[in-house]
């Protein structure tokens, strides 16, 4: 039984709403898979996600790597035709697999005439995957060199650092490929365990936009999709991570001319809609391009970096809030005060309204842009649908400019204390001292 | 052809407008001109909250002739740094520069046959947008400091041009195509014919072609094709009409005989090959026929990774991993420009320069004798057709494709059009292609010293 429900449009935040809701359906098939569409006949193309709930959220201390694992297995050009990667990209379409802390997704793309040869395809390739010791043993010695790739970037360990760092039981503290001993450690069994629970329609939402027909595409979804059953993946709750009351710190040696600086304070994840609209304004506030207050102060007026940034990645449970800055060892704990009184400065009282809404035009512009393509609205949609509902993707532009400047300084207040952050630094080699230096101050 | 409505672009100006419309696309596509001749094409894309805009001069390579090499370069080079001052100083423009910060972007371009710009903005900011850009083009007088510092950044972007081997062989292999003619040469010039051109000559060259009989303004964005009309008019209507520039060189004149240049590197052991033969104007069958035939060798089930002789041949013993990664031979994309051509990028062992030569013309020549199997062409015609729709999906790619057949005097329908002629191809329009073509073809090599 296929159930089609039309949403409700919602507010508009411009002449065309970004991810119309207008424009949007939704079904559940029989099997528990979620379908939602979202009907573009502008320009012939179709994109088309899956997005399982299994990324490395859902993972152990023992099998830390493995649903990244999985996604590689599923995308090796095995060198059969039964490979759906190197068949999608061979047939001239557009194919994307990523493993995220709380889904692992693929999206693939090709004209809309093509769209009922890749749909029993992608199916099979995400719900009927077999893989062999050998392919496991072959994609540990990739995902190895991969890892090697990475960590010799700053950029690669600071992220691994300060996640390990902010999360004690969560296992949002893994990074998402794993370590190198537990990936090492991984065996088929694992992976096909892994696989077999995660995998199955029920645990899962396949997104189209583009030039297609909603009833179409939910027959074909059907064809495709719905001959495999329904499965119940077993998911173990996450421990909870307890609140964070002190400062924490680590430092690193790498590389020869940089000093990074890195700060991460718990944030809200998104149960707390209201609030993660609120920080994304804060992160807009602080470090948005040459606007920014941390590139003004830091960069242009007092020159003591080189460059500074903030993520703040929504997530299906707190986040990190993170701050990043470029500067040297001589510049180095001035610059880590600027950070802090910037942040103190958004504790201390409302931000002007000039500039926030000079925020949420800045949020609106970034998200429009985030959504230009359809691979980019499919991601978009499958982002939310993975970590709540979709339904948030539509309603983001309406629920930011309900913010105000109240609410973002109760927000950053709740969130961005002045004694319960991370601090990493990762610092040149030769200044192995310097590091003890600047902890004892 | 649905959706056929008076153009509001006729209505309004008063002149005559072309009404044409991309079948399966939900909006018409409109092209009308204004008084001072420029062109205007809209199309409402209701898709995506932006707006994809270009503006383009038809200002080609054949118009750099005594001693104007390469003004267009020094020009848009000239137009990119005054842009910046722009935005960096005039206040009204700073919404936009926010946009552009936040990953809007514009790009200015010199093509062989034009010089354009590409960019993104919010609906909103579409009106400023437009204005910005006419402001641009319109700078009269040039500042000489804004010249000196686009001569100089020029000149950078030249050096590190001489430093990429495959660029360096594609120019050579266009010169054993064309000859010496204009289109020959690299668009960005070189260092001494940058520092010659003098502010005046350039000043004198931007008032005789950047006017409105040489320019187009193409629009793709949610709002409706008769608002894009008008702001287009606002900002863009008091340019002067001015004489069109000189014709565009459609008959490249192929040498009849095969031809080779030669160059030296001294930054690699190996031979840099770029071989290739001519295509046929864009706009007809025969153009197509190249881009499917780009698609029979691309990729990795394509002729080229396919042909182990073909590797072998090039001597170069790469390790399987290096192969995985960068492979020494592939098919360069066939675009749309008045000297089109299908060629093959290739590294080889010195030594065995010539049996690459010949391992890669065995390909080429293939194709006059109806070697194509039909699975190979249905995999082709499928890649292009894949290629074709996901390349334009966004609207600034699909504003500057518009905008690019503008500028080469084609029908600016654009996919379904090109789609229905892939779709009806079949092998013995390749042949005759092939036969009428790829008798001769030309190689740009560099090899060590």
């Amino acid at each position: 039984m296929v159930v089609v429900a039309a949403l409700l449009i919602g507010g508009q935040a411009a002449a065309v709403p970004i991810l119309d809701p207008a424009h949007i359906q939704e079904a559940t098939l029989d099997n528990g898979l979620r379908v939602i569409v979202k009907e573009e006949p502008y320009w012939p193309v179709v994109a088309v996600g899956v997005v399982i709930k299994a990324g490395s959220g859902y993972e152990t201390e023992e099998d830390a790597g493995v649903a990244h694992m999985v996604e590689h297995l599923l995308f090796e050009d095995s060198g059969d035709e039964t490979a759906l990667g190197p068949w999608i990209e061979d047939m001239g379409g557009y194919v994307n697999a990523s493993t995220r802390r709380d889904f692992t997704q693929v999206t693939v793309a090709v004209a809309s005439k093509f769209l009922p040869d890749i749909m029993p395809r992608l199916a099979q390739g995400v719900f009927a995957a077999q893989f062999t010791e050998e392919q496991v043993a072959r994609q540990r010695q990739i995902i190895a060199r991969e890892m090697a790739d990475q960590y010799a970037t700053a950029e690669r360990v600071l992220e691994k650092l300060i996640w390990q760092l902010a999360y004690t039981v969560h296992p949002y503290k893994h990074p998402v490929p794993g370590t190198r001993e537990t990936v090492a450690g991984l065996t088929s069994q694992e992976a096909h365990a892994f696989y077999q629970n995660f995998y199955v329609p029920s645990n899962a939402a396949l997104i189209a936009v583009g030039d297609v027909q909603t009833e179409k595409f939910i027959e074909l979804a059907a064809s495709g999709f719905g001959q495999y059953s329904r499965g119940t993946a077993v998911i173990r709750e996450p421990p909870t991570e307890p609140p964070q009351t002190e400062i924490r710190t680590d430092a690193q040696v790498m590389g020869k001319h940089a000093t990074i600086v890195q700060f991460a304070w718990h944030a809200p994840g998104i149960a707390s809609k209201a609030e993660v609209c609120a920080m994304d304004l804060a992160y807009t506030i602080l470090g948005e391009g040459p606007h920014g207050w941390l590139d003004k102060h830091l960069c242009q007026e007092n020159q003591l970096a080189v460059a500074c940034g903030v993520q703040f990645l929504t997530q299906r449970e707190p986040g990190l809030f993170i701050i990043t800055v470029l500067t040297d060892s001589d510049s180095e704990l001035a610059a880590r005060q600027v950070v802090l009184e910037d942040i103190e400065k958004l504790r201390a009282e409302p931000v002007p309204e000039q500039t926030l809404q000079q925020a949420k035009h800045r949020l609106y512009t970034e998200y429009a842009f985030t959504n230009e393509a359809y691979t980019d609205q499919v991601d978009t949609l499958a982002f939310y649908e993975a970590i709540d509902s979709y339904h948030f993707a539509t309603e983001y532009i309406e629920r930011v400019n309900q913010v105000t400047a109240a609410d973002l300084q109760a927000v950053v207040n709740k969130y961005l204390g002045p004694d319960n952050y991370n601090l990493v630094i990762v610092r040149p080699e030769g200044d192995e001292i310097s590091v003890q230096e600047a902890w004892r101050r | 052809m649905k959706a056929v409505r008076h153009s509001w672009l006729g209505l309004l100006l008063g002149l005559a407008a072309a009404l044409s419309c991309s079948p399966g696309s939900a909006s018409p596509l409109e092209r009308g001109v204004l008084d001072n001749r420029l062109v205007v094409v809209v199309e409402q894309n209701t898709a995506t909250n932006l707006a994809g805009v270009f503006v383009g001069f038809r200002v080609g390579a054949n118009t750099e002739t005594q001693g104007r090499y390469p003004a267009r370069a020094l020009l848009q080079e000239h137009n990119r740094v005054y842009a910046q001052k722009l935005l960096d100083t005039e206040s009204h423009f700073s919404p936009l520069a926010a946009e552009f910060q936040a990953g809007a972007g514009i790009r200015f371009n010199t093509e062989w046959d034009y010089v354009q710009v590409r960019a993104t903005c919010t609906p909103q900011n579409l009106e400023s947008l437009l204005q910005f850009l006419a402001q641009v083009f319109r700078s009269d007088p040039l500042s000489p400091e804004l010249v000196n510092s686009a001569r100089q950044h020029l000149i950078q972007h030249c050096s590190a041009a001489e430093r990429s081997l495959a660029e360096r062989a594609y120019y050579l292999f266009r010169q054993a195509m064309l000859g010496k003619v204009p289109p020959a040469r690299p668009v960005f010039g070189n260092p001494e014919a940058i520092e010659a051109i003098s502010l005046e000559e350039l000043t004198a060259f931007r008032r005789r072609y950047f006017t409105g009989a040489n320019a187009a303004v193409v629009i793709v964005s949610p709002e409706s094709a008769e608002k894009m009309g008008q702001l287009v008019r606002q900002s863009f209507g008091l340019y002067p009409k001015g004489l069109p520039a000189e014709p565009l060189a459609s008959d490249p004149r192929l040498p009849r005989q095969s031809g080779v240049r030669v160059g030296s590197n001294t930054s690699s052991s190996s031979a840099i090959m770029v071989l290739g033969v001519g295509l046929p104007p864009p706009g007809g069958e025969g153009f197509v026929v190249g881009q499917v035939l780009h698609q029979i060798l691309a990729g990795a089930q394509g002729r080229l990774r396919r042909d182990r002789g073909l590797l072998h041949s090039l001597a170069l013993n790469l390790p399987f991993q290096l192969l995985a990664r960068r492979f020494p031979i592939k098919a360069i994309p066939v675009t749309l420009e008045s000297n089109p051509h299908l060629a093959i990028y290739a590294e080889a062992d010195p030594r065995a320069i010539e049996s690459a030569r010949r391992a890669i013309l065995r390909h080429v020549d293939s194709f006059r004798e109806g070697s194509i199997r039909p699975e190979e062409l249905a995999r082709a015609k499928q890649r292009t057709l894949n290629d074709m729709a996901l390349t334009l999906q966004r609207p600034s790619a699909l504003a500057a494709h518009l905008g690019k057949r503008e500028m080469l005097g084609l029908d600016c329908t654009v996919s379904p059009h090109q789609a229905a002629q892939v779709a009806a191809l079949t092998s013995q329009d390749i042949v005759q292609i092939a036969e009428a073509y790829f008798r001769e073809h030309y190689i740009g090599v560099l090899l060590p010293d």
